[in-house]
């Protein structure tokens, strides 16, 4: 029974708690358990990078505050009170999140000691509504990456599909632990694909939300103008009632819209009829740089890919959608090079705060002055990964550069968005509803494989980042497997604040999709469990 | 090979000026400056020299083994040459740098809130996550100075 509660979805899982069929305590346990079963030893500093059978998705699992809040919930339902939507839900949060009283890493030693003294808004929306928090899932360090393998907690998170393979990233620990029944929900971050990448990769439903549709309060912040929370789930109904509890202003955040919060799940059933979906053939090819002939390149995307898209637009279109093809969207191939110069100067900004005075980590050498501080902590305390983007931030941002780089950056964000707000133009020619791409260029890869080639690694998000440089919503949802049993995920990005329609027609696409075989496999370390 | 833009000897110049060169100045692999940018065509160096990039260390308060410098300096320059793209493309005239992708109309943006001084209720949890405190101050090594003339 307990491990089949760990498979229900959030939706089934608080229907059946609010009917008092199954208490939250009973959850709770079935989900402690399911990471018992599957999960392994948590990341920690210093800990083995050659873990190939578990999990691996948590640097920290909170069981006893997690008792003690399905023990709240099953209080106020004996007392007659009306629980939250998400009470009972087990749900985990990306370690990139303050949570009072809970240690908040972001995946690296520099805040391996840090103890956060208030709570991020979407994680207290979250508690609020009821679910109860597992605990603090893996990431790449500061969300810098799309494999995970970045972590300083090892063994870092992997894929439940082939755990020789990476999750994805950064939210790759959210994404593993929903596909592993780990919880039903998780809260990620996205800022260049870090939700929908790994989604498509694990096999879960991943949405971005439009910028500032979501709080920011208490998000340990990588790039402040592109950053987004957003849910992580099975379904899409799931990824809808999630929604719905953490979207909404907050005085906390003056980026969080004041656009009302439509209830998310009110229109899912009906349908895409009428919808104008797009295909766009800048985003049936990736376009790299060769470091061996110093020229960019452009290579269509694997067939299996391309043909899950193109299976994705007949389900769409025999649900009663009109499928638009050809749109263009020719800044597409410039997401990436923009993405380098944007968010490396909002890193290396964001990253100064980390300097041994405040919180965190402090070198337990002895400085000879404050400068001296600095550098010793910050050396010991960031790897790589951190250190690479401070460097390159500087770089691209110093005065005699910026004109070059950065504001050329910002510029093509505008041309990038402009290539949206062209395809969703009511008046315009293609007047979409929305636009339907693959997630990613390819399914997960194995473990090694990309790491260590930053430039390569960052190319794993072309064809997500553009979503978030325009700051409109897209959702990642599973569309089949390949050949070698991995999840393969299929986009949908619509014009600001469209979530309620991307939502509906992820849910049209879901419903078409129920009855096929790929539906009823399960992750191979489900396998027994 | 490649074609010598002039965003690039921009970049070059300001590499010699940020370090201080002679316009006569050679750096290893990158022989003679002035047949560099006045051909307009050659191997690209590196852009981000050992010298330069132990520069941009020292700002951005860091310290780095041998080992890690060698593959950061590498990395910044395999993605420099990937960002070069970005001199490539067209912007029309007017195109305005975007500081969000998204517009912040008065009907999105959030509205001011009172400008009110208030208590943090987390003081004492914040100053207990310090590395060094004392009487409620946090304690640092000396802060270096210099004298002005």
């Amino acid at each position: 029974m307990s491990a089949h509660l760990a498979d229900l979805s959030a939706h089934q899982l608080a229907e059946l708690i609010r009917k008092k069929e199954v208490s939250a305590v009973e959850a709770t346990e079935a989900a402690l358990e399911r990471i018992r079963a599957v999960d392994g030893e948590p990341g920690r500093l210093d800990g083995p990078r050659d873990e190939v059978e578990k999990v691996h998705a948590f640097i920290t699992v909170s069981e006893e505050q997690a008792r003690a809040q399905a023990q709240a919930v099953d209080a106020r339902l004996a007392k007659g009170e009306v629980p939250g939507p998400l009470a009972g839900v087990p749900y985990t949060v990306k370690d990139i999140f303050a949570v009072k009283d809970v240690l908040s890493t972001a995946a690296s030693r520099i805040l391996s000691n840090f103890v956060a003294p208030y709570t991020a808004t979407p994680v207290a929306r979250m508690n609020a509504a009821g679910a109860v928090m597992l605990g603090k899932v893996n990431l790449d360090e500061f969300t810098y990456g799309s494999s995970n393998e970045s972590s300083a907690y090892q063994p870092a998170p992997r894929n439940p599909w082939d755990p020789t393979r990476v999750p994805g990233g950064s939210s790759g620990g959210s994404a593993a632990a929903v596909a592993a029944g780990e919880g039903a929900l998780s809260l990620g971050t996205d800022t260049a694909g870090s939700i929908r990448q790994p989604a498509a990769f694990c096999g879960v439903v991943g949405m971005k939300p439009t910028y500032g549709r979501v709080s920011r309060y208490g998000l340990i912040a990588f790039g402040s103008s592109l950053d987004c929370p957003g849910p992580v789930a099975r379904t899409v109904r799931d990824a809808a009632m999630m929604l719905n509890v953490i979207a909404g202003p907050d005085a906390h955040d003056s980026t969080a819209a004041a656009t009302p919060v439509p209830d998310y799940t009110a229109g899912l059933e009906e349908g895409v009829k009428g919808m104008r979906i797009g295909l766009s053939p800048d985003y049936d090819k990736i376009t790299f740089f060769n470091h061996e002939t110093g020229e960019m390149e452009s290579q269509p995307l694997p067939k299996e890919i391309a043909d899950a898209v193109l299976r994705a637009a007949d389900k769409l279109s025999d649900a009663g959608a009109r499928i638009v093809e050809g749109v263009p969207m020719a800044h597409t191939r410039y997401g990436i090079p923009a993405y380098f110069v944007i968010s490396r100067v909002e890193a290396a900004s964001n990253l100064h705060r980390f300097d041994g005075v405040k919180y965190g980590h402090r070198t337990a050498l002895k400085p000879k002055d404050l400068r001296d501080l600095y550098r010793k902590t910050r050396a010991e305390g960031f790897g790589p990964q951190p250190k690479l983007r401070i460097l390159m931030g500087m770089y691209v941002s110093a005065a005699q550069y910026s004109e070059q780089y950065y504001r050329r950056a910002l510029q093509v964000r505008s041309l990038i968005r402009g290539d949206f707000d062209a395809a969703f133009d009511g008046n315009g020619a293609h007047k979409l509803d929305a636009l339907l791409t693959a997630t990613t260029p390819t399914p997960a890869f194995p473990v090694g494989d990309v790491y260590g080639d930053s430039v390569l690694m960052q190319y794993a998000d072309q064809l997500t980042v553009p979503a978030n440089h325009a700051g409109v919503p897209a959702i990642s949802l599973p569309a089949g497997l390949d050949s070698a049993r991995l999840p393969i995920g299929v986009q949908l990005i619509g014009p600001d604040f469209s979530e309620a329609t991307l939502l509906r027609a992820a849910r049209a696409f879901e419903a078409a999709t129920e009855g096929e075989a790929w539906r009823a496999e399960r992750p191979a370390v489900l396998a027994g469990v | 090979m490649w074609k010598v833009e002039w965003w690039q000897r921009g970049m070059i110049t300001f590499v010699m000026h940020y370090l201080a060169l002679p316009d006569d100045y050679s750096i290893a692999g990158w022989p003679d400056l002035g047949w560099y940018t006045a051909r307009g065509a050659c191997k690209m160096p590196d852009q981000i020299s050992p010298e330069l990039f132990n520069h941009l260390v020292e700002l951005a308060a860091l310290e780095l083994t041998a080992e890690e410098a060698e593959y950061l300096r590498d990395q910044l320059n395999k993605q420099l040459k990937s960002i070069e793209e970005l001199a490539a493309i067209p912007i029309p005239e007017g195109t305005p740098p975007a500081a969000h992708g998204v517009p912040f109309p008065p009907d999105v943006r959030a509205p001011l809130r009172k400008d009110q001084a208030a208590q943090a209720p987390e003081a004492a949890g914040i100053k207990a996550g310090a590395p060094q405190t004392s009487e409620g101050y946090f304690v640092v090594p000396g802060i270096p100075h210099e004298e002005l003339d």
